[in-house]
């Protein structure tokens, strides 16, 4: 078993590398035959000899440095804004009513559509590009402490609550280690994709427990349905109470596959 | 990767609030009560004079201008230079995307060869591309949608993969036992089955679309778009126009989420039961 999976693993890789070695081929080979101006589409010897000058004469580390220093600073504003206010959006509907609509409203407007605005608003430079990586990365981490907080199985609340907690304590206590984890993952999505899908999270949150209830009962439901059939199946087939078929050896064979 | 879970119901809110017994009123109420309080602090703001009016201008004048766009004519035609492009492009991105992604799912060799090279392209912003697709395809409407295209067919293609992948097996192999030949399986079984995958991806890619279409329009020169009206207006101190037209990409992107894929989602997938 292991070692069939490592010599597909290897095959995999093996693949992978043809595919990239094939591109790069297919674009050398476009490169030099001369059909676009050489300065358009340089070799790829080109672009490496460069990028390595570049690294070596530190213009490109200085590049890198201040687009990281913008993205941090961005990023940074907006953590310490959409976590508190994701949280306290979670926790009390007033702040959640008010927020909310003001959120999805201006979500689907793409960050870049405000550059030409903001540039007229705080002039040129630094501070209208940390804005901008503010803005962008606002809205799907506020939606998404929300709704981390909203998805908090109630029930541990109220048994914390019936426990004599507070709000803090339930904050640290409870919130924090329920979801904490997930929300952590998710803001490395801050910047990153779906301000659309981030609709559907904002649906899905005011529900999100109730909705997996339903879901559990259904499975349920059919579960005992499933049993029933099978036992009438059997009992009509003439079997004892062990049906044959597919054993539980069988089964577990299937699931490894 | 948990942008890849099926995005969720339409329905819910408000049947969540129908069960609190809130009035449709209230709703109304409670949803425009935050729009108020904010449009009242930008007029106030506006007619104390802090800033200058050129550039912080009342909503009221805001307003005035959507209203002479429209007349005009020119908003329209903006608006729907915008759209055909973003139609153009995330059209050529879902066909594509949604091809590329079911043979990465389904074929273990197209897998190999096709995921490196959408795992480098994907992280890279769609943005940084736009200047090498100016210099290869020149200024103009080819490139807005070539980029448009391209950027928004990777999470087309890696939900698709996704999707194609998390279709049961048992539900292939019991089709297959049932003597589904190679076309009925890809049609009854894998496609439904790939279908909230598929969706969440056209979503994204949409969103992704939106977003890439309205910055490109701001660079590749195009005689009409949204995004060029807002970056033109700027020459002039038209800030009243920019914000007009802020307003008006807001509208649209909401409308598309709203209107169309909730729709598609309720008319597929909910419908069929697989996502509630």
């Amino acid at each position: 078993m292991s070692a069939a999976a490592t010599t597909e693993r290897a095959t995999s890789a093996y693949r992978a590398g043809l595919t990239l070695l094939l591109a790069a081929a297919c674009y050398e080979t476009v490169a030099r035959s001369g059909a676009f101006p050489p300065a358009l589409l340089p070799t790829l010897p080109k672009v490496a000899s460069t990028l390595w000058a570049l690294i070596l004469d530190g213009t490109m580390l200085e590049h890198a440095g201040y687009t990281m220093y913008r993205v941090l600073v961005g990023l940074a504003l907006a953590v310490a804004i959409a976590l508190p206010l994701g949280i306290l959006m979670g926790r009390f509907r007033p702040v959640e009513n008010f927020f909310l609509p003001l959120a999805s409203a201006l979500m689907p407007i793409p960050s870049l559509a405000w550059v030409p605005v903001f540039i007229l608003w705080f002039g040129l430079g630094n501070t209208v590009a940390i804005l901008i990586v503010f803005y962008a990365a606002l809205f799907p981490m506020l939606l998404n402490a929300w709704s981390g907080v909203r998805a908090v199985n109630p029930l541990w609340l109220r048994a914390a609550g019936a426990m004599g907690a507070d709000e803090r304590a339930l904050f640290w206590k409870v919130i924090i280690p329920g979801r904490g984890r997930r929300d952590a993952r998710r803001l490395r999505l801050g910047p990153g994709l779906g301000h659309f899908r981030r609709q559907g999270i904002l649906e899905r949150g005011r529900d999100a427990g109730r909705a997996r209830r339903d879901w559990r009962h259904r499975l349920r439901v059919r579960a005992a349905h499933l049993r029933l059939d099978r036992a009438r199946h059997r009992r009509a087939l003439g079997h004892g109470a062990h049906g044959e078929g597919v054993g539980r050896e069988g089964v577990s064979r299937m699931r490894q596959r | 990767m948990s942008d890849l879970a099926p995005a969720a119901s339409p329905t819910v809110v408000a049947a969540a609030s129908a069960r609190r017994g809130e009035s449709r009123w209230w709703i109304v109420a409670r949803t425009a009560f935050p729009f108020v309080v904010v449009a009242l602090a930008w007029e106030v703001t506006a007619h104390l004079g802090i800033f200058p009016r050129k550039l912080f201008p009342p909503l009221e004048e805001v307003a005035a201008a959507l209203v002479r766009l429209t007349a005009d004519g020119v908003l329209p035609h903006h608006v729907l230079d915008t759209l055909l492009r973003l139609l153009a492009g995330f059209a050529l991105a879902a066909a594509a995307g949604v091809a590329i992604g079911f043979a990465m799912g389904r074929s273990r060799r197209a897998e190999d060869v096709f995921l490196p090279l959408v795992s480098i392209g994907a992280p890279i912003p769609g943005l940084a591309y736009a200047p090498l697709f100016l210099l290869w395809f020149g200024l103009g409407n080819m490139t807005a949608v070539l980029l448009v295209a391209f950027v928004s067919a990777f999470p087309i293609v890696f939900n698709t993969w996704t999707g194609v992948k998390a279709v049961k097996d048992i539900w292939v192999r019991s089709a297959q036992a049932m003597g589904a030949d190679n076309r009925r399986l890809l049609h009854h079984v894998i496609l439904p089955g790939a279908l909230p995958y598929v969706l969440t991806g056209l979503r994204l890619g949409l969103a992704q679309a939106w977003r890439i279409l309205v910055g490109v329009e701001m660079l590749a020169a195009v005689p009409w778009g949204l995004g060029w009206m807002i970056f033109g207006a700027r020459e002039f101190l038209n800030t009243d126009v920019m914000l007009a037209g802020v307003a008006v990409i807001g509208a649209i992107g909401l409308a598309l989420e709203k209107l169309v894929f909730q729709r598609l989602e309720q008319y597929t997938v909910v419908r069929w039961g697989m996502m509630s």
